[in-house]
């Protein structure tokens, strides 16, 4: 994580693990608080930045693979790190082994990509 | 002061061509090196103010050192071609800046730097040198410092005589005798086999330079050593000679030839512009020159305007516009149509395109490649119209959020203004903002809409050039391109509400609120507003006495920091708390969503925005569905209203868990936290018995939160602080 903020340091910004970047313009300030504040950044977008990394993938997988397949389920929503279908209930069972599994290979990380899938008549069931 | 700046030309032109994707502009020609050169001169040029300048180059593979050892430098590998051939390209680049360079027969780039170096130390001046290479280091003085670049090529570390002395504890003027005891293998300098550049600094610190090092041969520790030092003690002398820089090689150049007094802007943006340089040009000054010489490029575009589709503009590229700058664009009337092409520059009345079959059949031609902004709008807005859009081969407003996600503004006038372009007004100058957005008369709108199309189709090879350049062509063209279709998909798709269940829920908050209402005035003894501050914060703070925490203008703050302050003070305090958010939650929500609610689907249709926060999250409004509180009960419950859009069907929910203790054990590397993992142990309990170090058995319930506290600190970026209050 310190290697986050020497980056930041040397280069001016932080990535991804898919490289997108984040520029710190006060990483260099002199000023106490906004540099700590670019220090704190450096250390957590790279982490926040690569969740959304992960998740953007996984909709694409996921969506395409929806259609190569010939699904009638529909990806509905994405909310922080979940994502909500619709799904006709002789797919329910089909969608949880392919979602589950499409979504925890989305990125290969030295620790596993853990998916919790729950299903219900109302997203508030699905819980 | 008089400022010197040497500029090693080829070992920077070396480092840049490897430290960059190999880039190539719009003709097909090589830039990385020039790219990586020039970003680097530039910055030197702002940084330094150099009032004398010089880049010096290698002449050729010969050089004096070549007699006095034939195999120097002799396992260089050879300049790959792709380096060779920007040579010349850099030299043109060095030209347009009016920085004079030379390169001396027989001699090496660091024999020049060294000789003139001297001469203006001669002179009084201070001199800075650049490079890649060590070897200068010889050269550090208390005038002549030197910097090394360091991963990547803009980064320097510097050397003057105290960094000299903190790194090697020798004089700079030693560092020959060092590579004379244990050689330089990038240059195939022999020195003594078997001792490295510790043991000669160490044999340099005790004896002092290379010739009593090696006359004290029977003085050093250890009988292999000693005979070593004996046996290659001439090749020791030779290679110590090979790495001694000539500070008087025959350079034909005065001090006062060197001097610098910058460059021609116009000059330079040329050349910039040829070679795809958009991001080096905020370097250049902005004249009023220039940007009338923009804006006047634009100016001999001619339009065609036209009444109907032709085939002139269904070809392949083409940059699109389908103009619909109404916020809300599922419920948008479009407002034109104007495609640029290698053709030419065409616009369209939009009602005369829509009903163009050849149009559509173009739009919907995966093969045609089209350039767009914001490509997920224009697919919802035609796909409302059941127009498929297919074959966006670029989007301007993604990548310019991939460039920079920090930029307020995204406009295309913006983005191409960033990039010398004044091609364009923005839409908001055009069409004015929010509730007083008018469509203007024809011609107005028609030639902003054409600009527009013209600015895009001038924009799309630059920044295409910038994404290469950051190496996030990958992430542009794998994911967040074919991410904003399924996007599209999703908002045009919608999700089915409950409208049934979202009243009874309404009315179910309107209950809570009246309950609510009622106990906090039975609290405060007397019925009052309670969503008037100017109300509420004299029963507060005068009938009820409480602590003032913070005053405005108009009386006390009731904000909610205060209220927070105050919790424990009074029983009205939880209750008003709670008022607030059932209250926020009906209007924001229960009212927020039937409002939302499309009258020809029955559906919420949200508009997820890709291009705007810095982290790279989505975001999404109309509703704003990462933002619906789960905390409250009353909370979550609002998820209850999102159904199946088909009866039978059901709801799947997915969900990551912890991915982002996950992704921080992943990029730390941190062996505890992986573990944790991989046991399927509590992350926050293993955390605990590392700082507190106490077995599991041991760990409390507050030590874990405080680990959890140190977990997320980290990965929400809260500061140290923070996290212990937690």
């Amino acid at each position: 994580m310190d290697d986050s903020i020497s980056h930041a340091k040397d280069e001016g910004y932080v990535t991804t693990l898919l490289k997108r970047r984040r520029y710190l313009p006060d990483i260099n300030n002199r000023n106490f608080n906004l540099r700590g504040f670019a220090e704190r950044t450096a250390m957590n977008t790279p982490i926040q930045g690569t969740a959304a990394d992960i998740i953007k993938k996984a909709m694409v997988d996921v969506a395409n693979a929806l259609t190569e397949r010939n699904y009638e389920s529909r990806l509905l929503l994405q909310v922080h790190d979940e994502l909500i279908f619709e799904v006709p209930k002789n797919e329910l069972a089909d969608l949880e082994q392919l979602v589950t599994q499409l979504m925890s290979e989305t990125l290969a990380l030295d620790v596993e990509l853990v998916v919790d899938v729950e299903h219900g008549n109302t997203w508030y069931e699905a819980k | 002061m008089e400022k010197l700046v040497l500029i090693d030309g080829n070992s920077i032109a070396y480092r840049a061509f490897f430290a960059l994707p190999l880039l190539t502009n719009d003709k097909g020609v090589y830039t990385n090196a020039v790219y990586g050169f020039t970003n680097m001169l530039m910055k030197i040029l702002e940084e330094q103010k150099p009032t004398h300048i010089l880049i010096a180059f290698d002449a050729g593979k010969t050089t004096f050192r070549h007699k006095q050892y034939e195999a120097y430098k002799s396992d260089r590998q050879k300049t790959p071609p792709e380096l060779s051939e920007q040579m010349p390209i850099i030299r043109e680049v060095l030209e347009s800046l009016s920085i004079p360079s030379v390169q001396v027969e027989l001699y090496e780039a660091d024999d020049i730097i060294g000789t003139l170096s001297k001469r203006a130390e001669e002179h009084g001046q201070d001199v800075r040198v650049f490079t890649g290479d060590k070897d200068l280091l010889q050269l550090v003085s208390e005038r002549t410092h030197v910097a090394i670049t360091k991963k990547g090529i803009t980064n320097v570390d510097w050397y003057d005589e105290a960094a000299m002395k903190e790194t090697y504890g020798i004089p700079a003027t030693h560092i020959p005798d060092m590579k004379g005891l244990a050689g330089d293998s990038s240059d195939n300098i022999p020195g003594i086999p078997k001792v490295g550049e510790k043991t000669a600094l160490k044999l340099l610190k005790e004896f002092g330079d290379i010739t009593e090092v090696l006359d004290h041969a029977d003085d050093v520790s250890g009988p292999k050593l000693q005979e070593r030092l004996k046996e290659f003690r001439d090749q020791a002398l030779m290679s110590r000679e090979l790495a001694v820089i000539d500070r008087d090689s025959p350079v034909d150049m005065s001090i006062e030839a060197l001097a610098y007094s910058g460059f021609d802007s116009s000059a330079v943006r040329k050349l910039f512009k040829e070679y795809g340089f958009n991001s080096l040009m905020k370097h250049l000054d902005n004249d009023d020159d220039n940007s009338e010489e923009a804006s006047a490029e634009l100016d001999d575009f001619t339009f065609q305007h036209e009444d109907e589709v032709t085939s002139q503009m269904l070809v392949s590229p083409a940059a699109l516009i389908i103009e619909d700058p109404v916020e809300n664009y599922h419920h948008a009337d479009l407002w034109g149509m104007a495609i640029v092409n290698e053709q030419g520059s065409f616009t369209v009345p939009i009602e005369a395109a829509l009903a163009s079959d050849d149009f559509k059949g173009w739009l919907a031609d995966s093969t045609k490649k089209k350039y767009l902004f914001d490509a997920k709008k224009s697919t919802v807005a035609l796909g409302w119209r059941d127009i498929a859009l297919q074959g966006v081969e670029f989007d301007a407003l993604i990548a310019s959020y991939l460039i920079d996600p920090s930029l307020s503004s995204h406009d295309l006038a913006d983005i191409s203004e960033r990039r010398g372009q004044h091609t364009v007004l923005t839409d908001e100058e055009v069409y004015g903002k929010g509730a007083k957005q008018k469509k203007p008369e024809k011609d107005a709108l028609l030639d902003h809409i054409a600009r527009k199309a013209a600015t895009l189709w001038k924009l799309v090879p630059m920044l295409s050039t910038e994404l290469e350049q950051n190496d996030q062509k990958d992430l542009f063209e794998t994911l967040e391109l074919p991410l904003s279709t399924v996007l599209a998909e999703m908002e045009l798709f919608g999700v089915s509400v409950d409208q049934e269940q979202l009243r009874v829920m309404g009315t179910e908050l309107e209950e809570r609120l009246t309950t609510l209402e009622k106990d906090i005035h039975t609290l405060a003894g007397t019925e009052f507003n309670i969503n008037s501050p100017k109300q509420l914060g004299p029963i507060l703070f005068e009938r009820l006495e409480l602590p003032v925490i913070k005053k405005t203008k108009t009386g006390y703050s009731t904000a909610a920091d205060v209220l927070e302050k105050l919790e424990d003070k009074h029983e009205i305090i939880p209750k008003l708390l709670l008022y607030r958010q059932v209250s926020k939650l009906k209007s924001t929500y229960v009212e927020g969503l039937l409002k939302v609610i499309h009258e020809d689907t029955n559906k919420i249709h949200t508009r997820f925005n890709q291009a705007l926060t810095q982290t790279g999250r989505l975001s999404s409004a109309d509703p704003n569905l990462q933002n619906i509180p789960i905390r409250l009960e009353e909370g979550r419950k609002i998820r209850k209203v999102f159904v199946p859009s088909k009866k039978d069907w059901v709801i799947l929910a997915a969900d990551y868990s912890q991915i982002e203790l996950r992704v921080l054990a992943h990029m730390s590397g941190d062996e505890k936290l992986m573990q944790a993992f991989h046991e399927g142990e509590d992350v926050h309990t293993k955390t605990a018995m590392d700082v507190f170090d106490v077995l599991k058995s041991e760990v409390t319930s507050e030590m874990r939160r405080n680990a959890k506290a140190v977990n997320f600190g980290i990965v929400y970026g809260i500061s140290d602080y923070g996290c212990l209050r937690t």
